[in-house]
């Protein structure tokens, strides 16, 4: 080492205390930017509940807006693990829909719920492993890999579900998913655990880290030595997994599945994702982000709806802020670096 | 003496609280090149940012072009006759270099009309010819070489300078030559004299202090943002500049070289092809240093690639002590390969990650104990890390993107020593680093190798591998064309080595072969 050191700009040993958070201290990109989306949550939230303390600032409201967001929340987490990693997985909405029709028509036939759900859950692995095989072996775009695998599974089910709704739900599911837990259903409770155990991965073990430096630059980390053909599989088997259970739960919910519904589920989990990676870490796909976009989302359209504005305010405000989110995040890495 | 082309004077800098650049004056004459020495981080780029309009500077700076002072920031520099290349030379690689150096200044044409296609290519052979660059101007710029691809880029912004208003012309040259071999950027240097005898005065920034002596008429030298000192070239030699640039005396450049080769063997590639790559095969024993060079294309630059497999490897095998490894970078870290490779931005870090985010990445495993990562333990592990290899700024959750090149190459190095590796693989390991933080690297290189790592250094920097490596390897075309051992690695011998390396493919199949060569050493770089 050199003794004797070259004077510097910068001030010297100005260590990085040990700032503790939700995040550890080592985040760089924690600065008051981060709370932009959240200090948006907590304001419409705010500003609705002093407008409409009546309708929007009531328990059983709540309750519903929570319950709405149960089956979107499992989504917006599928969204945001191949994102961390830096792909699109549009398809997870469709194999949503097509595990709930998996499970009815299977259910019509005859065959065992058990063996249904499992058959169900397994469909959704094997579409992710046919996305991951165009998108990671075979490098082709994953955004036109998934969006061609939407199409697809959107006309599957339509053809699995003989373009009809399809009733034929096992009623243990349909208990199991609606019973009531603290004044809210399982299905709430199992979004919410599944996203404490993402949480807790992407923060507090390497394999968070590995994803998003993946995500962040995929050369730099395969020379680096990290399993990069396999994290992006993994990545892409846990979000075509964890859609193919919202599939399940959806099912359960709502005691039929309708093989068209697919679209209103497309873009929130992105537009979520996007805005998480506004909020809390610039620039990162975080699911304390996701889950507070979400919410966002949820909060904004509700509340305008009981405002009486009509419904078609919710696919405004979803690309609305997909759109900001991206420009927002966009702004504010350009003013950091 | 005649009025300066380019005058600035006590331009400063200030981001928040850090000064970068501290009351700065600089005057350039008509026909002057002028040089910009510093280490990284001293203010070079920051300067040129202000010129380019990126930054403004502090008021009271004060900037003037023939005597005019002009509004800050700097707007609409190149129709004032202020052109800036940049080390990235933005041209197209698959469009022609008339449409590259046109595409400057519209084609000279209204929008909506169809270019002039004849009329461009005299343009630009004319310009060519002026210059000396014996290319057509039909040639696709991917096929040149990365010296006649910095003329293309050089004669662009002549071409602007020419059409606009302004009287003479200031160039702004940052670090043209440091992605070009040494023989290769003796061409750029002839330009860049030309440039000035036609009257543009040139600012050169350049970490090449032989070619920052030989080109430039004066040099100034910047430290931490201040100007130390303005000299002649003549007047002084590459250790006073340095001595200047450092603030203190460098006593040795390069750490002291010796013979620490070990008989047992560290790697062993056999047979190796893949890319450019042809049937290579050579052994790097433990304790030694193993320089590769060439003239550019020839290889060099892909082979620590293929030996990890970053890169698709179509026959060979790479032995690490008794194990083959297959081709993959995970098995080859697993089985004690470390890679640095060359292009830092793109191959080893992450610049939006943190300084020890980066530095962890490939042994994070260690600070998860207990189901948790730890990171205030690697915080204070990056901190020591840190301070041990005197990466500044020291603040380990820093953005990488805030520290200099210099200073990440050192966490990258700092992070390829950590795991003490069997095998270390570089690549330019010291490109675009300043003398003090080079002289560091090297020496914390050859420390390794003493602990008994093989090391591999690829490297176009004769010198540099002459001074550092106990054998040399000689690529021609994708093979080993010489090795060089002992009292024969010279910078000279290694030069004529590759020269000789260059030139024989062309003395036995001209043409076609030859033409092939070019494009697919232009699909690699």
């Amino acid at each position: 080492m050199v003794t004797t050191a070259p004077p510097s700009p910068s001030r010297p040993d100005e260590r990085a205390g040990g700032r503790r958070g939700l995040f550890g201290s080592s985040d760089v990109r924690r600065g008051a930017g981060g709370l932009a989306v959240p200090g948006v949550l907590v304001l419409l939230f705010t500003l609705f509940a002093v407008m409409s303390p009546q309708i929007f600032f009531t328990g059983t409201n709540l309750r519903v807006m929570i319950t709405g967001q149960a089956i979107a929340l499992l989504l917006a987490l599928a969204a945001t693990i191949p994102l961390r990693a830096g792909d699109f997985d549009l398809s997870i909405s469709s194999v949503m829909i097509m595990s709930g029709v998996i499970v009815g028509v299977l259910t019509g036939h005859g065959v065992s719920p058990g063996v249904a759900y499992l058959l169900a859950i397994a469909s959704g692995v094997a579409v992710a492993l046919v996305n991951a095989l165009f998108v990671v072996v075979f490098g082709i775009d994953g955004l036109i890999v998934t969006l061609g695998m939407l199409t697809i599974l959107t006309g599957l089910a339509g053809f699995l579900a003989d373009n009809q709704i399809v009733t034929t739900i096992p009623e243990g599911l349909q208990s199991f998913v609606t019973l009531p837990f603290l004044g809210l259903p399982l299905v709430v409770w199992i979004g919410w655990a599944l996203a404490v155990v993402a949480w807790y991965v992407f923060e507090f073990t390497p394999i968070g880290r590995y994803l998003l430096f993946v995500g962040g630059n995929r050369n730099s980390a395969k020379l680096a030595g990290l399993r990069v053909t396999a994290l992006r599989f993994g990545a892409f088997i846990v979000a075509g997994s964890l859609s193919a259970l919202a599939g399940l739960l959806l099912a359960g919910t709502l005691g039929s599945i309708d093989p068209t519904s697919g679209h209103a589920y497309l873009l929130p989990p992105f537009t979520a994702a996007f805005l998480g990676a506004s909020a809390i870490q610039l620039g990162r796909f975080n699911i304390v982000g996701t889950v507070t976009g979400l919410y966002l989302l949820a909060v904004g359209i509700t509340g305008l709806q009981l405002l009486g504005v009509e419904s078609w305010i919710a696919e405004v405000f979803n690309g609305a802020c997909l759109i900001i989110a991206v420009g927002f995040s966009r702004l504010l890495r350009a003013r950091s670096t | 003496m005649a009025r300066a082309a380019l005058e600035l004077e006590g331009v400063s800098k200030t981001f928040g609280s850090t000064t970068v650049l501290t009351d700065l004056r600089l005057h350039i004459q008509p026909g002057e090149v002028h040089g910009l020495v510093g280490e990284n981080g001293s203010g070079k780029s920051t300067v040129v940012k202000i010129l380019a309009g990126v930054h403004e500077p502090d008021p009271g700076s004060v900037v003037r072009l023939h005597g005019q002072e002009l509004d800050l920031p700097v707007r609409g520099g190149r129709a004032r006759g202020i052109a800036i290349i940049h080390q990235d030379l933005a041209l197209a690689e698959e469009m022609s270099v008339a449409d590259n150096i046109g595409i400057g200044v519209g084609f000279d044409r209204p929008l909506v009309l169809p270019i002039a296609g004849r009329r461009e290519r005299r343009t630009t052979r004319a310009l060519l010819q002026e210059f000396a660059l014996d290319v057509s101007p039909r040639s696709m710029v991917g096929s040149l070489s990365p010296a006649e691809r910095a003329v293309v880029g050089i004669l662009r912004a002549m071409r602007q300078m020419r059409s606009s208003r302004g009287s003479g012309h200031v160039l702004v040259l940052d670090e043209p030559t440091a992605a070009l071999p040494r023989s290769e950027s003796q061409r750029l240097l002839t330009l860049v004299r030309g440039l000035a005898r036609s009257g543009a005065a040139v600012l050169f920034i350049s970490h090449r202090m032989g070619e920052v002596l030989d080109v430039c008429d004066r040099i100034t030298v910047l430290r931490s943002g201040h100007r130390i000192t303005t000299v002649d070239a003549a007047a002084v030699t590459e250790r006073e500049v340095v001595t200047h640039m450092l603030g203190y005396e460098l006593e040795e450049f390069y750490p002291e070289k010796h013979d620490s080769a070990e008989s047992t063997v560290g790697i062993t590639v056999r047979e190796l092809s893949g890319g450019t790559i042809d049937d290579i095969s050579f052994s790097v024993a433990r304790g030694e240093i193993l320089g590769i060079t060439g003239l550019a294309g020839m290889g060099q630059d892909e082979l620590p690639y293929l030996i990890v497999g970053g890169s698709r490897r179509t026959a060979g095998s790479v032995v690490v002590g008794e194990t083959a490894v297959s081709a993959d970078p995970w098995k080859a870290q697993q089985a004690g390969v470390s890679l640095v490779p060359g292009n830092r931005t793109r191959d080893a870090i992450w610049v939006e990650a943190s300084s020890a985010e980066n530095l962890t990445l490939p042994f994070l495993g260690t600070f998860f104990r207990g189901g948790v990562l730890r990171k205030r333990a690697e915080l204070e592990f990056a901190a020591r890390r840190f301070e041990e290899f005197d990466v500044r700024p020291r603040q380990p959750g820093r953005h990488m993107a805030q520290l200099s090149g210099g200073n990440q190459q050192k966490v990258v190095i700092a992070r390829c020593l950590e795991q003490q590796p069997l095998v270390i693989l570089l690549h330019e390991p010291t490109q675009g680093v300043d003398a003090g933080a080079k002289r560091e690297i090297l020496g914390l290189i050859r420390a390794a190798a003493d602990n008994g790592a093989a090391v591999v250094i690829c490297s176009s920097d004769c010198e540099e591998v002459a001074e550092t490596a106990n054998r040399v390897l000689i690529m021609g075309y994708g093979c080993i064309d010489d090795e060089l051992c002992g009292a024969a690695v010279t910078e000279s011998q290694i030069l004529a080595a590759t020269q000789r390396a260059g030139s024989r493919r062309q003395s036995i199949d001209v043409g076609e072969g030859h033409g092939d060569d070019r494009a697919s050493i232009a699909e690699q770089a």
